[in-house]
């Protein structure tokens, strides 16, 4: 056999000696926690919106939600 | 397909039954070994600090002392958790693991894999080749395939991939048994081509042996790990802890003794440690296909490289997935006959550790990675400490210059008082803390040493003298290059921080000694700081020109160490195991490699024989000696 720099003639002499097929499946893992947003980008004023709901109770984040414009906090 | 898991966790599980009644790894010693290694890790770092507090109390106290005994505590507690490893390891009683016996025939199928990028194919094919005939002696040819996975980018590189794994194919009338595969684009690096290969053809085999391209194996170890794997149907991946062999300069022999003086100890208080949640180092390691397909598919990370992208540290994350996944994950230090090569200078060694800063600095973003073991995320944890050590050490060296220099006297007429108040003389607590920092440098190895001597493994490493003068040199060296090591190591981690992707080029494995030019061009930035530091600390604090000196002393001379220790070394010192007794795997290599050179530069129609080169690689080696090297 006779090997030279030319890739296609180099992969059609190896194409014997590739590995035989048999497929395994290989699920991709989960290694970031996935946030928890409706929309992909959420606008700033969005997340500051849904920090309270993560912090606080459902409840809670309602009562703060309606004194917010009072108590500024957002 | 039903997910694969550890048998243990299946309801209609036997493997209770089936297993050996041997000690398991115990949880219990797991656990007690993790609590004495933090416990005296955080001990010594408390006691770091007291001392620093009640030195600097003495004499002035400012914000500047409060980041140093930040600094102190956290630099001591990465020292002492080092030191402590090396205790662990010199007490820890291996458990017997299960094992089939050798009467027991081997039922799975394993594939040996050996990923190339852009290396020397003469050398990659000739290990090949050594290991396949070591795996003949074994009697494991008709178990085992050998597979070459090729993510080489050069054509022409590739082209003599191709023409000498003919070569291979032919010698070794590997048809059928040895396969060879080039990926058109390294997706994933070395993972994505482990990665590519299981997709692709894992369905086949039972066991995977991953290796990297400058590995070599006894077929007699691999034997022994396959027979460990079919005992544990548990066991997800078994590590073994390689030698370094091959070493030929100065810096490379004192790697390579300290690799297997030293290693060994640290890799039986690792083992302690990390009892199911073993390590896993990329390469000559035995993995559980099914259990690694379904455990260890690397997604890319959201976001850019450095920090997003590919994991390019894959190893630590597949180890902490099959641990998640509940596989046990072991390093078996016992195992011998594993072998890998090493930096030959400081050059290749800084540009190996830029790329694995990279990858472990990246961990910062799986430390949060749902479901993972504690542990893990402990190891990823001591992964990046590892990289941000030194700039702690600098930044420690660098504060201490200002607060030397803004230092106020103490007040000998506080408020309130007639008489002068001497405050009580605390510098025998500085000079404690230093002499404490010290020994847990060298406490450890010396440790490991008066164990060797007291076992009579001093034997091996030349005799106790010889063995005495090769780890005292060891230090030697080690405490000169450290300084330039930690110069190296602080580029790394700010190119990293400051967003520079290293990517990842070849190792130029085997090269030459490094010319003082190439050094002064890898470390003139070095000198500079070296120089620099030190005449501000004699400009602004001489007092503390001592203390600087043995640091600010080897990065003046950064160049010339860098040059030197790069050159060709005798065998005076540095003697190992495997110079005296060289491993059959190891002399098979050398001999494949010198013959399939010595042809390649031979003019058309001569042979080996020509040049009193044995055409024929001698197969049998006496059963004693490779017995020899699976034990170590």
């Amino acid at each position: 056999m006779t090997f030279h720099a030319d890739p296609l003639a180099t992969r059609a002499a190896m194409a014997p000696h590739m590995p035989p097929a048999a497929p395994l499946e290989m699920p991709q893992q989960v290694l970031e926690r996935r946030a928890r947003h409706r929309s992909a980008q959420p606008t700033p004023r969005q997340r500051g919106r849904r920090l309270l709901p993560r912090l606080l109770s459902l409840r809670m984040a309602r009562l703060m939600r309606l004194a917010s414009p009072v108590l500024r906090l957002r | 397909m039903p997910r694969p898991t550890p048998v243990r966790d299946r309801p209609d599980s036997d493997a209770g039954q089936s297993r050996p009644p041997q000690r398991p790894v115990s949880r219990r010693g797991t656990r007690t070994a993790r609590v004495v290694a933090l416990t005296l890790a955080f001990a010594a770092a408390t006691e770091a600090v007291v001392l620093f507090l009640q030195y600097a109390l003495s004499i002035s106290f400012d914000a500047l002392d409060v980041v140093r005994a930040v600094l102190i505590g956290v630099t001591t507690f990465w020292l002492a958790w080092g030191a402590t490893q090396s205790f662990v390891g010199l007490f820890y009683r291996e458990p017997a693991v299960p094992r089939l016996p050798d009467s027991a025939p081997i039922a799975g199928r394993t594939a040996v894999l050996m990923p190339v990028y852009n290396e020397d194919p003469v050398a990659v094919l000739a290990r090949v080749s050594a290991m396949d005939v070591s795996l003949a002696e074994a009697g494991l040819t008709a178990q085992v395939d050998i597979a070459v996975l090729s993510d080489t980018r050069s054509d022409a590189i590739a082209a003599e991939e191709a023409r000498w794994f003919a070569r291979l194919v032919a010698e070794r009338d590997g048809v059928g048994r040895m396969f060879y595969r080039r990926r058109a684009q390294n997706t994933g690096k070395k993972a994505g081509n482990i990665e590519d290969f299981i997709r692709s053809s894992g369905g086949r085999y039972d066991y995977a042996l991953i290796l990297d391209a400058d590995s070599l194996m006894e077929g007699a170890t691999l034997a022994e790990m396959i027979r460990r794997m079919e005992a544990a149907p548990d066991l997800g991946l078994l590590q073994t802890l390689p030698r370094i062999v091959n070493a030929r300069s100065l810096f490379g022999r004192a790697m390579q003794f300290a690799a297997a003086f030293y290693s060994p100890i640290f890799a039986r208080g690792l083992a302690a440690m990390q009892g199911t949640t073993g390590p896993f180092w990329g390469h000559n390691a035995l993995v559980r296909v099914q259990a690694f397909a379904w455990s260890c598919g690397l997604p890319q990370l959201s976001g850019k490289p450095p920090f997003g992208g590919p994991i390019m540290s894959h190893d630590y994350v597949e180890a902490a997935l099959l641990a998640r996944a509940g596989w046990t994950v072991r390093l078996d230090p016992d195992l011998g006959g594993s072998f890998e090569e090493g930096p030959e200078d400081m050059v290749e060694f800084a540009q190996r550790d830029r790329r694995w800063c990279q990858g472990n600095l990246q961990y910062v973003r799986l430390l949060g990675a749902p479901r993972m073991r504690l542990w893990s995320r402990y190891v990823f944890l001591q992964a990046i400490l590892s990289y941000i050590s030194p700039l702690l050490w600098l930044g420690l060296l660098i504060v201490s210059v200002p607060a030397a220099m803004w230092q106020i006297g103490p007040d000998y007429f506080p408020a309130g008082q007639i008489f002068p108040v001497f405050p009580s003389d605390e510098t025998a607590k500085a000079i404690g803390l230093a002499v404490g920092i010290g020994a847990l440098l060298v406490l450890p190895k010396l440790a490991i040493f008066l164990k060797a001597w007291w076992t009579g493994a001093v034997r091996l490493f030349g005799g106790t003298g010889r063995s005495f003068a090769s780890a005292t040199a060891e230090l030697a060296l080690s405490t000169v290059i450290a300084p330039v090591m930690l110069m190296f190591t602080t580029r790394s981690v700010l190119q990293v921080l400051t967003g520079r992707d290293g990517g990842w080029p070849a190792n130029a494995r085997g090269d030459g000694a490094v010319s003082l030019r190439t050094a002064w061009a890898a470390s003139w930035w070095i000198m500079l700081v070296g120089a620099g530091g030190l005449i501000a600390t004699y400009l602004l604090a001489a007092e503390l020109l001592p203390w600087m000196l043995p640091v600010g002393g080897p990065m003046l001379l950064a160049a010339p160490i860098v040059s030197f220790t790069s050159r060709r070394h005798g065998a005076a010192v540095f003697a190992v195991p495997q110079e005296r007794h060289v491993p059959p795997v190891l002399a098979r290599y050398r001999l494949t490699r010198a013959r399939w050179v010595a042809e390649a530069a031979m003019p058309e129609g001569t042979s080996a024989r020509d040049l009193s080169l044995p055409a024929v690689v001698p197969v049998a080696a006496p059963r004693k000696t490779v017995k020899a090297a699976l034990h170590g």
